[in-house]
């Protein structure tokens, strides 16, 4: 499992601290996954009403990283910070709404106490961003000019679009708004890495 | 997967998400999107006006909405959103039996409806002007003015719990 150094901000003092960016969702990360992020979630979900739960609550990550992990389409990702698990991602090939081929963003989510809603101020943040910039690079690597598409979920998408990325529209099959983020925006949201 | 990126991008990165969210997708094996348009403001703006254009009309012809939809020959629940769904994009076809039950071009309608090019400029106008002009200032009777009365109060109460 190849790994890099990435970085973070820690909410509370704003001080940038190193992260490692994995280029897998491996055992390690799924058991970690199973032994703190998802009983902070359920934690956080308790006593809640259905509609204020994090939309993404649900995700149960083993069955879904083991699913995608041999397909040859997919790429997976976890980040990783003092050895907890901070995020995770799963990409695949597909293409846009032109037809080009791009990096498709399937499965994103941070972990619950990254996120201002379960925790104030939450621990880490720069997960989103640095997940973006690893599925523009993946493009870039694949030969997609770092075009990317992804369904966002509903109070993610300022996030989105403050990253470059065009709201395409509600797409009826899946339910969710559609973004696509063009060769330019992504040049300009994250410049070209030289390291092969 | 080696990101060479500087200690500035990140930090720029991390103030950009600020305090949202950033999850997405929840939708492997991808599918080929199949986006609807948002109605456009200036089209719900002259959507509602046909709606209050053929409800008037109607009144003033003394036609529930039954009656119209069996002379017109569009279905009942098709003129209820008509009428009723700013939101819902009407039947081009149901349009042109309207139009000519009502005796306008039936082009008229399409622009109002936004299934032609953009209503013009006059017409947009015109149609808030219409718009504007038929707001009912007809006084309550006393049934209407204690209901509403109740609820007002009722939405006060609430917001005085709730707060």
């Amino acid at each position: 499992m190849e790994k890099s150094k990435i970085q973070l901000q820690r909410a509370a003092t704003r001080e940038m601290v190193e992260a490692e960016l994995c280029d897998d969702i491996a055992e390690e990360h799924l058991q970690s996954w199973e032994a703190r992020w998802a009983k902070a979630m359920d934690a956080h979900c308790e006593g809640l009403p259905d509609e204020a739960t994090p939309e993404d609550s649900h995700w149960k990550w083993r069955p879904i990283a083991n699913h995608y992990r041999s397909d040859p389409k997919c790429s997976l990702f976890a980040i990783v910070r003092d050895g907890e698990l901070q995020g995770m991602m799963i990409n695949e090939v597909a293409e846009g709404v032109n037809g080009q081929p791009l990096i498709y963003v399937g499965w994103l989510a941070t972990a619950p106490w990254n996120r201002p809603e379960v925790q104030t101020p939450p621990r880490y943040k720069g997960v989103g961003g640095a997940m973006v910039a690893a599925a523009v690079e993946l493009s870039r690597r694949k030969g997609y000019g770092g075009r990317i598409a992804l369904h966002s979920l509903s109070a993610a998408e300022p996030f989105y679009l403050k990253c470059g990325m065009e709201d395409k529209g509600f797409d009826s099959a899946k339910g969710m708004e559609y973004f696509e983020m063009s060769e330019t925006a992504a040049d300009k949201f994250c410049p070209k890495t030289t390291t092969p | 997967m080696k990101l060479d990126l500087p200690k500035e991008w990140y930090e720029k990165s991390a103030e950009l998400e600020g305090d949202s969210e950033v999850g997405a997708g929840g939708g492997l094996p991808w599918t080929k999107p199949r986006l609807v348009r948002r109605t456009d403001s200036a089209v719900l703006v002259t959507r509602i006006v046909l709606g209050s254009l053929l409800a008037l009309w109607r009144r003033n012809q003394g036609l529930n909405m039954e009656r119209l939809a069996e002379q017109s020959g569009v279905p009942f629940e098709r003129l209820l959103e008509i009428e009723r769904e700013p939101d819902r994009r009407p039947d081009a076809a149901d349009l042109r039996k309207l139009a000519n039950f009502l005796g306008v071009p039936a082009v008229s309608l399409l622009e109002l409806a936004g299934l032609t090019k953009p209503p013009t400029r006059r017409l947009r106008e015109q149609a808030l002007r219409f718009a504007v002009s038929v707001e009912p200032v007809k006084a309550l009777d006393a049934n209407e003015r204690e209901a509403l009365e109740n609820f007002m109060s009722a939405l006060k109460q609430e917001a005085t719990q709730a707060g």
